[in-house]
């Protein structure tokens, strides 16, 4: 790999770190295993930086890594003692209240089940079409839909969080 | 939900987002593993399946001198703070590390999550320890702080970590909402040596904990008058046509449970209790799927498995037994994967179990 491309390579990592933590602690739940995914799905992306940049959407490519990277992570690793900051299931609104409403609203989607929580995150936050998320994760628009359906159901759940996730007024 | 409901959710979610703040890429690293992967590729290229061969048995069985992954710099100095027995605001502990002050504080009566400033929200607590364990913790934390928070049992008064050839820190359970918790923060690389439960008169019970990058893991708690093994590490390490080593998985067997760990790759560790399983168990404990690795535990009538492969060719996996556990390892390059079945047999031969796909 020619300098140049190192430093585009160094560049692209640069602006896509902080997203990409992000979005491996929304799929982990724990900030060190984030950081170790996006890490992962990087590596495997400079591995290939050339022919990814010729396919035109390295970004696209680096999220598939990732959320098949946890997916295996996630079927395979029984560990009695997660290494997770998860919530299982949201806490109700009345024992969040008080908090940061932000700290709130991380705690319920981290509440949600991973495939949920995946399907949210690729959905609304990095806001791809039905379509694109199924692709993403490997299964149909239907069940990106229920998915989806049953992830805004448990967040409206969390009472604190009915007028920021619905938008409706109190 | 509008389109413009999604992109408020959105919106909402890119901001509680925000409350993780990453650090610096490790660019130089990440280039580093890439180049490696690279490397890997380009062998694997050349090797149809690489099915393991597991080595050596006596030369790779020995006392675990240095258990875990390799320690780091040393701990920043932690101090943890004795509060009432009755917690106000929902702090259940504080401190300093380094001389910076920390709070674990819970949120939620009924069955709380613990946070602490800088760090993620742990999962929900519960109200009650799981199963006979003093304490279970769950964790949260960044890349240089562990947030530990559990729900304590009524019988215990009091608990200690021990630091290795350091400070013994006292952990007293607050009450928050009627049940009793614990809650600090631990910098990477703390050395934790044991923890212990005490009563009001004795020791119920102690744990010695397993370090996942640089920070405490309890697996298993160990009872006055259980068995304690001895620290046991074995390596299973593959080779394929080529000679080129590109993964290890090390069996780490001691008093903290069994553990899995991936000493080159990604660094995985899966741990569980030390148990007896059924003899004709093979259970997979871990997969890496970037590396094709499959890696678990088989009950003790399992002497070997035996893999056919999707081109009909057959490879035969070892099983090394420790402690009346088996162990076995294999990495399938590939994907599908080439292995279609598998057959596990007992020291005289007889097939004991089996499945299609790779073992466990």
């Amino acid at each position: 790999m020619g300098s140049g491309t190192e430093a585009e390579f160094s560049a692209f990592v640069q602006r896509r770190w902080p997203q990409l933590v992000r979005l491996g602690f929304v799929l982990t739940g724990d900030a060190g295993l984030a950081e170790d995914l996006a890490q992962t799905a990087l590596a495997r992306v400079y591995a290939s930086w050339s022919r990814i940049c010729r396919s035109g959407d390295p970004d696209a490519y680096v999220r598939r890594v990732m959320v098949n990277a946890n997916r295996s992570r996630f079927r395979k690793r029984r560990v009695p003692e997660q290494l997770t900051g998860a919530v299982p299931e949201p806490p109700p609104a009345d024992q969040i209240r008080g908090c940061d409403d932000r700290m709130a609203l991380l705690a319920a989607l981290m509440g949600l089940p991973p495939r949920q929580r995946s399907v949210v995150m690729l959905r609304f936050w990095l806001d791809m079409t039905e379509t694109q998320t199924a692709e993403e994760l490997g299964c149909s628009v239907g069940t990106v839909k229920s998915q989806a359906s049953r992830a805004l159901a448990a967040l409206r759940a969390s009472a604190g969080l009915v007028e920021e996730v619905s938008g409706e007024q109190r | 939900m509008s389109s413009a409901e999604e992109q408020e959710l959105g919106q909402q979610i890119g901001g509680a987002l925000t409350l993780i703040k990453p650090g610096p890429p490790p660019t130089a690293g990440i280039m580093r593993r890439g180049r490696g992967i690279r490397r890997r590729r380009r062998v694997a290229g050349a090797v149809a399946v690489v099915a393991a061969v597991a080595v050596g048995i006596p030369g790779l069985l020995h006392a675990v001198a240095h258990i875990g992954q390799s320690p780091g710099p040393s701990a920043r100095p932690l101090t943890v703070s004795r509060l009432g027995p009755v917690a106000r605001d929902g702090v259940i502990g504080s401190g300093t590390i380094g001389g910076k002050p920390w709070v674990v504080r819970l949120a939620g009566s009924r069955d709380p999550v613990a946070e602490s400033a800088g760090l993620p929200v742990t999962g929900r607590l519960g109200t009650a320890p799981v199963g006979s364990a003093p304490v279970t913790f769950a964790g949260a934390g960044t890349g240089q702080e562990r947030l530990l928070a559990g729900p304590v049992s009524p019988a215990v008064e009091y608990l200690t970590m021990q630091a290795a050839g350091g400070p013994v820190y006292k952990l007293w359970p607050v009450a928050w909402h009627g049940h009793r918790y614990v809650g600090l923060v631990v910098p990477r690389n703390l050395a934790v040596a044991r923890f212990t439960a005490y009563s009001a008169h004795s020791e119920l019970a102690h744990a010695i904990p397993f370090p996942v990058n640089g920070f405490p893991l309890i697996v298993s708690w160990l009872f006055p008058g259980a068995a304690s093994p001895p620290p046991v590490s074995m390596g299973v390490n593959s080779s394929g046509n080529s000679t080129y080593r590109w993964w290890d998985v090390e069996a780490q067997i001691g008093p903290w449970g069994t553990c899995l760990v991936q000493t080159a790759g990604a660094g995985q560790v899966s741990c569980r209790p030390t148990r007896s399983y059924p003899p004709d168990a093979v259970i997979t404990v871990m997969t890496d799927r970037w590396r094709g690795l499959h890696a678990g535990i088989t009950g003790a009538a399992v002497a070997y498995i035996k893999l056919k492969l999707r081109d009909r060719k057959t490879a035969r996996l070892p099983v090394i037994h420790v402690g009346g556990q088996g162990f076995w390892a294999l990495s399938v390059l590939r994907h599908p994967g080439p292995v279609a079945s598998w057959t596990a047999y007992d020291t005289a031969g007889h097939p004991v179990a089996g499945g299609t796909g790779p073992p466990g």
